[in-house]
């Protein structure tokens, strides 16, 4: 049996939780739907859901098992710190061979620290983001703005991608190269690229698990409200404006063929060309520190 | 003594590279090395971003072989790039030193 450390333990609560949300809400709406709704049509999508959901759960727990790997050896003080290592790194821009190398390396150190005897305290330092921090130094990565901006072009195509292949499997009725978005939520789309996935995934590196909660559910409370109002308020006071119409009506089709599709996978490559190159210069700039 | 200082962090990446110099080392090893030495309050912490960065420069070449603890060992070599940089700490640390020591004996 494996035992959790208390990071572990308000990850596996946390998942948990929206885990069981889920499968909640899509058993009452199948309920809900077999009975009044749009007849059966959407039925397997939620069983598609429940079923993510499950696997979802499922994955979770072979994430913490595999965690174990290299530190099943570990005890009391000492996995708990690892532990807390593998939540930072797991949330960094460290590619995952990078933090499979670095896993390997921090397991070897602390497994002889503790054949020794030593105190956890005498290895690693208490503040882990602090030496997480140095880590990414040592492999080139500078908090630069264009680095950013490039994460943020690849999470906006990313999710821009879920959210057409969504559509196209609720409505069904098109090909999925005519499915259409409609243009006012590429607004939100933008801000959850740019701003809430980066802000969620900092958060979760910096081990602020109560503040990752507090922001995950203000950040969504605060999108469907800024999504609903402003809507209202357009609709209520500018419908006769064009500008507001067309945000209202547009709908575009965001990969409408397979040129787009090669398109977009271009961009995603060279984006991680791009970011491989600076962190390659950055590298090559380090100079000694005497 | 506050091991995360650029000074010292700088005059360890020399040391590093010196206790390299002389064998194929390990993370923990150097680690024990430096303690013997009189880093008695240094930390892996400290050590290894410093290796990791050497060896992103190309003073050291890293290579794992297998370990009785559990997950394999990531062994250090210093490469002539390293030779190289070693000498040059050693130049500019020789200076640091006479420079300082001249003006603490005036003292």
């Amino acid at each position: 049996m494996i035992s959790l450390t208390r990071q572990s333990k308000k990850i596996v609560i946390f998942s948990s939780i929206l885990i069981g949300l889920l499968i909640i809400s899509a058993i009452i709406m199948l309920v809900f739907w077999s009975n009044n709704g749009p007849g059966n049509s959407l039925s397997w999508i939620l069983a598609v859901i429940i079923l993510f959901a499950l696997i979802s759960a499922v994955l979770m727990i072979i994430l913490i098992v595999k965690r174990r790997r290299y530190s099943s050896f570990l005890r009391n003080d000492y996995y708990e710190v690892y532990e807390r290592i593998v939540t930072a790194l797991e949330n960094s821009t460290l590619s995952i061979f990078e933090r499979r190398e670095i896993l390997l390396d921090i397991s070897e150190l602390l497994l002889e620290a503790q054949e020794k005897k030593r105190q956890v305290s005498s290895v690693i330092e208490d503040n882990i983001e602090d030496f997480i921090g140095r880590i990414k130094l040592s492999y080139g990565y500078r908090n630069s703005v264009v680095f950013n901006i490039l994460s943020g072009i690849q999470n906006f195509i990313f999710v821009l991608t879920i959210v057409q292949v969504a559509i196209f499997l609720i409505r069904q009725t098109y090909p999925f190269f005519e499915t259409t978005i409609g243009l006012m939520i590429l607004p939100y789309m933008f801000l959850l690229s740019f701003l809430l996935l980066p802000l969620l995934k900092y958060l979760i590196s910096r081990q602020k698990i109560i503040w990752f909660i507090i922001a995950f559910i203000i950040a969504l409370v605060s999108l469907v409200s800024l999504f609903l109002g402003s809507n209202e308020l357009l609709r209520r006071f500018g419908s006769d404006i064009v500008w507001v119409q067309t945000y209202f009506e547009k709908e575009i089709t965001f990969i409408s063929s397979w040129l787009i599709v090669i398109i977009l996978i271009l961009i995603m490559l060279s984006s991680w060309l791009a970011k491989w190159f600076m962190r390659h210069q950055s590298i090559k700039k380090m100079k000694a520190t005497w | 003594m506050t091991e995360n200082t650029q000074l010292i962090r700088g005059i360890l990446e020399g040391c590093i590279l010196a206790l390299i110099r002389k064998r194929e080392s390990y993370g923990y090893w150097i680690v024990e090395k430096l303690r013997e030495s009189g880093f008695s309050d240094i930390q892996e912490s400290t050590v290894y971003p410093i290796l990791n960065r050497l060896e992103k420069r190309g003073l050291f070449i890293g290579r794992r072989k297998p370990s009785k603890l559990g997950p394999p060992r990531k062994y250090y070599s210093i490469s002539n790039k390293g030779i190289a940089e070693l000498e040059r700490f050693a130049k500019i640390w020789k200076i640091i030193k006479n420079n300082v020591d001249i003006i603490l004996r005036g003292n």
